[in-house]
């Protein structure tokens, strides 16, 4: 029994709560306490260690993080696209329309990828068959989880090239993807995912690799298609810009746990955790031209030798004794508004008030 | 892709000329001759060497020897004889060509120094058997090294992937003659004698291959002509398959885990494409370019023959006369048979070239 059966059973048996199907009947994913492991030569990596999100119906989650901190990670963990080995779900649920992903078929699984969930990569460039035309990839997409004559895929394709803005889409269902630019490859990508109408859209660095006016280009389009076809959205990123114009709400990861969430606008003007204000600060702006360009100081630390406590810890100009202890995701005044930080914590009201004055500076000079 | 197939072709006719030009004159300038078997008879005397040498052309100059066996010298005055010679008949006329009939410009292979045959006909004679042996064992291990590098990648790591690198490494660095040899020990010779110890057919029963007697017992008797054949194979087709899947079982497999690791892969994956056509389709049509340019080289194998297992195993084959020719210093056999593997490498070289436009839709005839 692998070990996140395992898991499965303990929690059954403790009729812990939280356990089952979401209550809400409009959240379309949750994710509880997901942890995703890599065995490798050194040891163990904790890639995902205990991630907790919610997307609703039509809803957008951005998810961002420096490279490395999990976020890719999550999102293949969902389409359970994780490579065992050496990979590992140890542990978590994922409840997607009332199903927990973790508990399915392989085959039940399958249909699920491509058909309920659809996922677009960050290499536009590489992520197309190259020995196979357009139409043949998207009809294959169509074909495999609807019913319908070879014909009828075809027009599906030539449909959903036109949905994402490709001119001359009859033309282009011949071409191979060698004939496309990036950016027209990015829009096949897309085009492929939504061809079955998915009920969620995971976009893991959809602009990374195109040059800045494309990128532009593409966030309009997935921001367009999502509002149309009204599906929900993860977008994972490293670029604070990006997830600023495209989503509602907002996770900050950090070594494998998010550290702050809450919408869109609460997070980027009022960050609660001194990692999404460091994130903040590194963003070039108007009103530090001339300076050099600060950076979080230090380095993610190596997931092999991981500090004790808040996994910032080492890299928090704000850090003090309390903080050698794992802090929780804390809320912070509403709900859906959380900061893994022991500065939101009641009684920290002096530091709290020390910490705040340095995040104000820091969003003026990135708004300002 | 006509004309590209037709420049590449008149592209070859420079590349064939400047290879039969290396290779004679390396043949030439090596030490000994053909008359180095005469040398240690008594009965032959000095004036008769000399005599043997005339009637051969081996006392002219190596550049003369060359152009005559090309056929731009000969008869008829140097650059006429290059020209087409003969005589002809088109619709009732007789046309007189004024050019040569000698050398290979014309088709001519020379003779073999040894008996005297013609060089086409020792190779007409030669060529089968080794198609056979080589053909066999070429296919059989084309299709281990398929099935065996694409479970290899599929489960990489594996025991099964240890197990064929393990495998690979030994069949790799085994010595031919020595494989050979010791599967004769062990199969040919008591107690076992499972399989004959060499030969292409059974002496005392079967005529031998290729005469019209022996296709008379072919058609008359045709499941015990394939027997007497099968178990000749076996051996030699086993040290052949042994020695050679090494190379393509780990290209297939390097090709194949290259193509897994491909993003298209995960983005078929991610389609819901189920995995067993993620591996078929997706990643082995991938994996295929590189392959088959890979199984297009080694086309001219087929026709050349294994030289130290036709030898082993005292195959008649293409590989085994090629040995004998050396030890005869037989010129123009081996000049024929040279020239004949030139014209395959090249050829081969041409349909890899073909074939990988035709796989592959980012490659175009320019």
């Amino acid at each position: 029994m692998s070990r996140l059966e395992a898991a499965q059973e303990r929690r059954a048996e403790a009729g812990v709560p939280g356990s089952g199907p979401p209550q809400a009947s409009d959240v379309l994913l949750e994710v509880r306490n997901l942890r995703t492991y890599f065995h490798v030569m050194d040891g163990t990596v904790r890639a995902v260690d205990g991630v907790d999100f919610k997307i609703n119906r039509g809803g957008t989650l951005g998810l961002v993080g420096e490279s490395g901190c999990g976020k890719s990670v999550t999102a293949h963990a969902i389409m359970r696209l994780i490579e065992t080995p050496p990979g590992e779900i140890a542990e978590g649920e994922i409840w997607f329309d009332g199903r927990d992903l973790l508990t399915l078929s392989d085959e039940e699984m399958r249909e699920i990828r491509g058909g309920d969930i659809a996922m677009i990569f960050q290499e536009p460039m590489t992520s197309l068959n190259p020995v196979f035309t357009v139409g043949d990839q998207i009809s294959e997409a169509v074909r495999l989880h609807q019913k319908v004559s070879a014909r009828e895929a075809r027009d599906r394709a030539i449909e959903s090239l036109r949905l994402v803005g490709l001119s001359a889409p009859e033309r282009r269902v011949r071409q191979y993807p060698h004939e496309l630019s990036g950016g027209m490859r990015q829009r096949v990508l897309i085009a492929m995912a939504l061809s079955c109408s998915p009920k969620l859209l995971i976009a893991d660095e959809p602009t990374t690799a195109l040059d800045v006016t494309i990128q532009a280009q593409i966030l309009e389009l997935i921001n367009d298609v999502q509002a149309q076809t009204g599906t929900a959205l993860l977008l994972i990123t490293h670029d604070l810009a990006v997830v600023a114009e495209t989503v509602q709400t907002l996770a900050v990861m950090y070594a494998g746990r998010i550290v702050e969430t809450g919408s869109v606008e609460e997070v980027l003007l009022n960050p609660r955790m001194p990692y999404t204000q460091g994130l903040l600060n590194s963003i070039p702006g108007e009103k530090k031209r001339g300076k050099a360009l600060s950076a979080i100081e230090g380095v993610v630390p190596s997931p092999f030798r991981m500090p004790p406590g808040c996994k910032f810890q080492p890299r928090c100009p704000h850090q003090w004794e309390r903080c050698t202890m794992e802090p929780d995701l804390l809320e912070v005044g509403r709900s859906e508004r959380r900061a893994r930080c022991w500065l939101q914590a009641p009684g920290e009201i002096e530091r709290r008030r020390t910490y705040d004055l340095a995040a104000a500076a820091t969003v003026r000079d990135v708004i300002g | 892709m006509i004309k590209y197939i037709i420049r590449r072709a008149l592209q070859a006719i420079p590349v064939l000329l400047g290879i039969s030009l290396v290779t004679y004159f390396i043949l030439l300038i090596a030490p000994g001759g053909p008359t180095g078997r005469f040398a240690q008879n008594p009965n032959i005397t000095a004036a008769q060497i000399e005599a043997f040498k005339r009637r051969w052309g081996l006392d002219q100059p190596i550049p003369i020897q060359y152009c005559r066996w090309l056929g731009v010298c000969g008869d008829k005055p140097f650059l006429i004889n290059a020209l087409p010679g003969g005589t002809f008949e088109l619709a009732g006329l007789k046309i007189d060509l004024p050019g040569g009939d000698n050398g290979i410009l014309h088709g001519d292979f020379g003779y073999s120094i040894t008996d005297g045959r013609p060089v086409v006909d020792v190779i007409a004679e030669r060529l089968p058997p080794t198609l056979i042996l080589s053909g066999t064992a070429w296919v059989i291990w084309i299709i281990i090294a398929f099935l065996a590098g694409m479970y290899a990648a599929v489960r990489c790591y594996s025991l099964f992937d240890s197990a064929l690198t393990i495998f690979n490494y030994v069949g790799f660095s085994l010595p031919t003659f020595w494989l050979g040899i010791v599967l004769i020990q062990l199969f040919s010779a008591p107690p076992l004698k499972w399989f004959p110890v060499g030969g292409m057919w059974t002496t005392r029963t079967v005529p031998p291959f290729g005469t019209e007697r022996y296709w008379d017992f072919f058609w008359a008797q045709p499941f015990t002509a394939l027997y007497d054949l099968g178990t000749h194979l076996v051996l030699p087709v086993v040290t052949l398959v042994v020695v050679n899947i090494a190379f393509d079982s780990r290209f297939v497999r390097a090709s194949m885990l290259d193509a897994l690791g491909q993003d298209f892969v995960k983005t078929a994956r991610a389609k819901g494409v189920p995995e067993r056509r993620v591996v078929f389709k997706h990643a082995l049509r991938n994996a295929m370019l590189p392959v088959v340019t890979n199984i297009g080289l080694e086309i001219p194998f087929l026709f050349t023959g294994a030289v130290v297992t036709e030898t082993i195993f005292s195959w008649p084959g293409m590989g085994r006369e090629f040995i004998n020719a050396v030890g005869h210093f037989d010129y123009p056999v081996l000049m024929g048979i040279l020239l004949i593997t030139s014209v395959f490498v090249v050829f081969a070289n041409l349909l890899a070239d073909v074939v990988y436009v035709i796989v592959d839709p980012r490659v175009k005839f320019d």
